[in-house]
């Protein structure tokens, strides 16, 4: 990854002066430039162009202060494995694990408001937590504390990530207002706008004006940021497209970053490439708005630290909740199923112990793939996804292999699994340092860098309850033989 | 030791069920509702955006109703006859040429 710090994002670039020789003389006769200038996220500038079927085919990051080209990062990371694993789980054939993750949101939404109707004492179990308590009741205690506490945050989180993905869960209900429009003739099939090319014009803006074939040139990008600014105000804008560069009709879209504000903006300006003269401005409807406003919820794109500890402590809550939901769910079975002799309380909690733990221990692994595979390596991408795949299908088959040679009342499968993750995300501290010359008090004191000490500290932080919840899971187990546990 | 029984099988196959017919139910609710707005006088755009929004409640709604239904097979039918009388409307709008 590139790692550049924070404060290149005060650097004042020209782009006139800085980034159009760079881009005239790599991408002249591109269909499109995209500039994202640098911000606090991104530190770097990149620049990306390509023809008419793949816009930003090329992707060149840049350091802001030297304007060199930084070196290409061959790593997915967070932002290209994580991000979309987290809406679509990779699979995008079809939009499959989009509506994978669509069920499963509408299920979770389902219960939220189910699990409020069905709860009478909901507001006594804000505060009732019995740590001391014999295992059962301080994990339903727990259970029905995170379960409670940030249902707000949940009831938002759940319902704003299925809004945003709306074009892929209802499709009909722009089709049904916007007709598709048959071309009178194949040349005319080209330029006829679908429905969905349509809605996307009309509500978010996202225009594409036709181009002349006209050669031509491009007037001052700086001047039309300059423009732009005065309504935003200073350093507001983040995005500067060129479409049709040297063409007679080529213009530029300008957009402002969401720093600000919790609505996700996506307003834009919208200039004459050749003479830079202001041709419109887009702005969102008020209901557009309102969705932008939902959306901007989920993305967090604000620039507001507290509030995205927050997302990041309700999300840990969430995940405590399903853990000892899981817990709670086997428990309540277990006596049950071992006389009936159905296998469903095992399956439930192979299933737990791989989703829970087991996904923990595949990032880990995944992190320190990351560490460990050199730079320059053009695989890593691929090697990192395999690692973490690999090692979850691993994490499964402990898990099952666990339960069906299971004498305890606890799987075993919970306790060996949360120490490998211990065990490996102190691992992954220990090779950032190593491999990177990054340690805590370096990154925290010598040279502050927030991002590198705030993954270090909470994998610290994890691997250490990772660790306390294992002991705990391995003294609770009960011993006694599955027929004795049965005739309990 | 059994992994599986008929009740758990019939289960999930009622389950899988009502979210397919709540879907499409849920669909030509959120299709009516932008019509409806669109008749109203909204943008085309905001009808649509107004649809979707709803759309999510719709069938948060639906599915706890339906799986309050007792008893539960009937709940798909239910669903599935809702869904022929909304489609109708829909399609009527679309005969009349008052959508778009």
């Amino acid at each position: 990854m590139n790692r550049l710090p924070a404060e290149r994002v005060q650097v004042d670039i020209s782009i006139d002066k800085q980034i159009r020789p760079i881009l005239d003389q790599q991408a002249s006769d591109a269909a499109a430039w995209t500039i994202l200038l640098p911000r606090e996220r991104i530190p770097f500038l990149t620049l990306a162009y390509g023809k008419e079927d793949d816009r930003k085919g090329q992707r060149i990051n840049y350091d802001p202060l030297t304007m060199e080209a930084l070196p290409p990062s061959y790593s997915d990371g967070a932002s290209n494995f994580f991000y979309p694993f987290h809406h679509n789980l990779t699979l995008r054939h079809n939009n499959i694990g989009a509506w994978i993750v669509g069920v499963a949101s509408m299920g979770m939404l389902c219960l939220l408001i189910s699990g409020v109707i069905i709860h009478r004492r909901i507001f006594s179990e804000f505060f009732t937590f019995r740590a001391k308590a014999k295992f059962g009741r301080s994990n339903l205690d727990l259970h029905n504390l995170t379960g409670v506490l940030p249902l707000p945050f949940y009831i938002l989180i759940t319902l704003s990530g299925l809004m945003i993905a709306f074009m892929i869960y209802f499709p009909d209900a722009y089709q049904g207002l916007y007709n598709d429009r048959q071309p009178q003739s194949s040349s005319q099939a080209a330029r006829v706008p679908t429905a969905e090319r349509q809605f996307l014009t009309e509500s978010l803006g996202r225009k594409r004006l036709p181009k002349a074939n006209i050669p031509a040139e491009i007037g001052s990008l700086d001047a039309m940021v300059k423009d732009a600014e005065k309504h935003w105000g200073n350093n507001s804008v983040y995005l500067v497209r060129v479409n049709y560069p040297y063409d007679a009709k080529g213009n530029v879209v300008l957009r402002r970053t969401n720093d600000e504000t919790i609505t996700k903006n996506i307003d834009n300006y919208r200039y004459d490439a050749p003479s830079a003269a202001f041709l419109e401005r887009y702005q969102s409807s008020v209901t557009v708005n309102v969705w932008n406003f939902i959306s901007g919820l989920h993305y967090i794109q604000f620039k507001h630290w507290t509030l995205r500890w927050l997302y990041f402590l309700g999300g840990i809550a969430g995940c405590i909740c399903i853990a000892t939901g899981l817990f709670f769910f086997v428990e309540k079975r277990w006596n049950k199923h071992q006389k009936q002799k159905i296998a469903g309380s095992r399956l439930v909690d192979a299933l737990a112990v791989t989703s829970v733990t087991g996904i923990l221990v595949a990032t880990a692994m995944m992190m320190l793939l990351n560490r460990l595979i050199p730079e320059t390596f053009e695989s890593k991408a691929q090697l990192e996804q395999y690692g973490f795949w690999g090692i979850w299908l691993l994490m499964a088959f402990h898990a099952f292999s666990r339960q069906f040679s299971r004498q305890e009342r606890i799987s075993a499968g919970w306790h060996q699994q949360l120490f490998l993750m211990a065990a490996l995300s102190f691992l992954c501290v220990l090779l950032n340092w190593i491999t990177t010359g990054d340690h805590l008090i370096k990154t925290f004191i010598w040279s502050p860098d927030m991002a590198v000490a705030g993954v270090d500290l909470v994998m610290i932080i994890m691997a250490l309850i990772a660790l306390k919840a294992g002991l705990m899971l391995r003294n609770k187990h009960d011993s006694r033989p599955l027929n004795k546990l049965s005739e309990a | 030791m059994r992994i599986y029984s008929l009740s758990v099988l019939s289960t999930i196959a009622i389950v899988f069920a009502i979210t397919l017919s709540g879907y499409w139910l849920t669909s030509e609710l959120v299709v009516l509702t932008a019509n409806s707005v669109y008749l109203l006088g909204l943008a085309r755009a905001d009808a649509v955006m107004v649809g979707v929004m709803l759309g999510f409640i719709y069938g948060c709604i639906l599915l706890l109703w339906a799986f309050s239904i007792t008893p539960i097979k009937k709940a798909p039918i239910y669903l599935l006859a809702l869904f022929a009388c909304i489609w109708v409307v829909n399609f009527s709008f679309k005969a009349w040429g008052l959508t778009a």
